[in-house]
């Protein structure tokens, strides 16, 4: 037996849901709570964007840049968890 | 707005009759501009493959007198309300008809994530919420940056 199948389903977070809106633009929300979003530059970076709109970094690809969104955390309105800016 | 003809949004879908290129489109939202300022009415139009979206923010009354004009015009066909819901405030108090061609993701960047415009036109009841808010969002986004 692998040991997610003893988490209790109910307390785990769902995964992020990403919708692809336009070209070049993901939006990401999770249980309907929006996480933010992700905006190709046009250099061809990505930025991220946090529920505030705030920029969270610039990345080399869009997965890169949604895993800077879903997992920012924020402390007394401040983003704890800055992403890290591409090479 | 008063109590018996309150503040709505309402959502709809279309199809064009025929591709409208750009200079139809400017005419369409020339007119549409002129005609929503004079009831007040505030909203969104989004064009994508020949697919109209367009929320309209006003007066019920207003509101659902322009759908019904919009239902008679022969450049819109296959025409569904996709939402009607009371508003506490407008969403787009700035324009009049604000308007963005949406260019869709290349299929190979669109694999594996929801797709906005189809989840507004075809999803469910909590689809349409979260996709409004999808599109809201990129609009603005695009409005600011000018």
């Amino acid at each position: 037996m692998y040991a997610g199948a003893m988490a209790d389903p109910s307390s785990s977070p769902s995964r992020p849901l990403w919708a692809s809106v336009a070209d070049g633009f993901y939006v990401g929300s999770r249980d309907g709570t929006f996480l933010g979003y992700v905006d190709r530059l046009a250099d061809g970076a990505w930025r991220a964007f946090d529920a505030a709109s705030r920029a969270i970094g610039d990345f080399a690809d869009h997965h890169a840049a949604m895993a800077a969104v879903t997992t920012v955390v924020t402390v007394d309105g401040e983003a704890g968890t800055r992403g890290r800016d591409a090479g | 707005m008063t109590a018996q003809d309150p503040l709505v949004s309402l959502v709809y879908s279309s199809s064009a009759a025929h591709r409208f290129d750009d200079g139809q489109l400017a005419e369409l939202l020339t007119v549409s501009r002129s005609r929503n300022s004079a009831r007040d009415i505030t909203g969104m139009l989004l064009y994508r493959r020949g697919e109209f979206v367009q929320i309209l923010e006003g007066a019920r009354s207003d509101v659902e007198s322009l759908m019904a004009t919009i239902s008679r015009d022969p450049r819109h066909r296959d025409i569904r309300v996709l939402l009607e819901e009371p508003l506490h405030e407008r969403r787009f108090a700035e324009w009049t008809m604000g308007y963005q061609s949406l260019a869709a993701a290349e299929p190979t960047m669109a694999e594996g994530y929801r797709d906005s415009f189809d989840d507004l036109r075809m999803g469910d009841h909590d689809m349409i919420g979260r996709a409004i808010m999808e599109l809201t969002l990129w609009f603005r986004v695009r409005e600011s940056a000018g």
